[in-house]
């Protein structure tokens, strides 16, 4: 996985969050950032859904990833990063 | 296009109402204010414990039989589409032709179907209507969600509430109605369900609502804005050509997810959550009245109704306001 690639991914998330992106790093997620709830979660997929140019909705797995890791690596495997 | 259009449609609600301060006191460490952001609803309607889908479909029936529109006589077919019905079986739809006194030559079926029905409702009554086979429909949507809902659920109670609506359809020899674009994606299935509520499973009692609100997120922004898309091509319009978008009102993150990716102009789209919640297939219906009594939905306009949700299922139409 590309640095430039994973900088992208925290960069949007942080926007979706609301949040400064040195806030946010590899390991963040659901569990250890409160602002990343369920609504949080929908942002996100909102946010990513258009720096991908609406191919996020499409891939239903990242409805259930809830890490920066996590989201990063479903990128990959399907060709975004 | 088809030969048919909406004559007229009236709703009905339970008396009882749930809101923001009720839901606190049952669950004291949800975020409300959070809670609101993503819902858009602060007040949802609640069923009576002896109140089904029927009683309040039959209820706005009976309103659109007092507006003097039609007699029970000239009513040729009544659909009844629920996903709470009375019964498993005898079909809810024939109690309710026996409630509503019609008459013995009508039809009567219920069909199966959440926040997609009454799209779907208005492509099935519509093509009897066209085909001449009826010349005058009740088509009745409605449910009793809260029925099956866990108080402590933080992705279901705030949303889902209770309603019923009737809307009558007519022949007309002007089409004004249609095309129609009508979809499906069982393999989503489960992330909307009331498991163990049919002969699949226990089957016994009624089921809890489970749903994995992210999942059905992301089917909504892949599904509907293609459905739209669709929809426009095929009858040959764009974006500007519609004068109001009606989707359904599921909650306000995924209607402004919707517009968002749509680039609809909001002045353009129909919300109207806030003060009664998601009525499932209720509330496109319930929202078309109340913009029509608002003065917002004016005769002669060209609407896109648009329904999406459990199944997963969607569907979507055109229709020229009367």
């Amino acid at each position: 996985m590309s640095e430039n690639g994973v900088s992208i991914v925290l960069e949007t998330i942080a926007k979706a969050l609301d949040l400064p992106a040195d806030r946010l790093n590899e390991d963040s997620s659901m569990q250890n950032l409160p602002v990343w709830d369920s609504l949080g979660h929908l942002n996100i997929l909102v946010a990513l859904d258009k720096h991908y140019f609406g191919r996020i909705a499409k891939i239903s797995e990242l409805a259930k990833a809830t890490s920066v890791r996590e989201i990063a690596a479903i990128l990959q495997r399907h060709g975004l990063l | 296009m088809l030969k048919a259009r909406i004559a007229g449609i009236e709703y009905a609600l339970p008396l009882k109402t749930e809101s923001m301060e009720d839901l606190q006191r049952d669950n004291p460490d949800w975020d409300l204010p959070k809670i609101f952001a993503k819902t858009g609803i602060r007040r949802r309607y609640i069923s009576a414990p002896d109140q089904t889908a029927a009683d309040l479909c039959c209820e706005a029936a009976e309103k659109i039989f007092e507006s003097g529109r039609v007699s029970r006589e000239e009513i040729d077919g009544v659909l009844f589409c629920t996903q709470s019905p009375d019964y498993a079986l005898p079909t809810t739809a024939c109690i309710l032709h026996e409630r509503l006194k019609l008459p013995k030559r009508s039809a009567a079926f219920d069909f199966n179907l959440g926040c997609s029905g009454f799209v779907y409702g208005l492509a099935i009554a519509g093509s009897m209507l066209d085909s001449s086979l009826l010349r005058t429909v009740l088509l009745l949507c409605g449910d009793t969600y809260t029925k099956y809902v866990d108080p402590h659920d933080r992705t279901c109670r705030p949303i889902f509430s209770d309603g019923g609506s009737a809307t009558l359809l007519r022949h007309h020899p002007e089409s004004s109605m249609g095309p129609f674009q009508l979809g499906t994606d069982g393999s989503g299935y489960r992330n909307l369900i009331v498991a163990n509520s049919g002969v699949r499973g226990k089957g016994a009692g009624l089921g809890t609502l489970h749903m994995e609100g992210a999942s059905v997120f992301l089917f909504t922004m892949d599904a509907v804005p293609q459905c739209v898309d669709s929809l426009l091509k095929r009858a040959q319009l764009s974006m500007e050509d519609v004068d109001l978008f009606v989707f359904h009102q599921a909650s306000r993150v995924v209607l402004e997810a919707i517009v968002k990716k749509l680039g609809i102009p909001s002045e353009k789209v129909l919300i109207d959550l806030e003060s009664i919640g998601n009525t499932v297939s209720a509330t496109i219906p319930i929202a078309l009245k109340r913009a029509a009594e608002a003065g917002r939905l004016k005769s002669g306009q060209r609407v896109l109704l648009m329904g999406f949700g459990v199944g997963y299922s969607w569907g979507g139409c055109l229709v020229q306001w009367a």
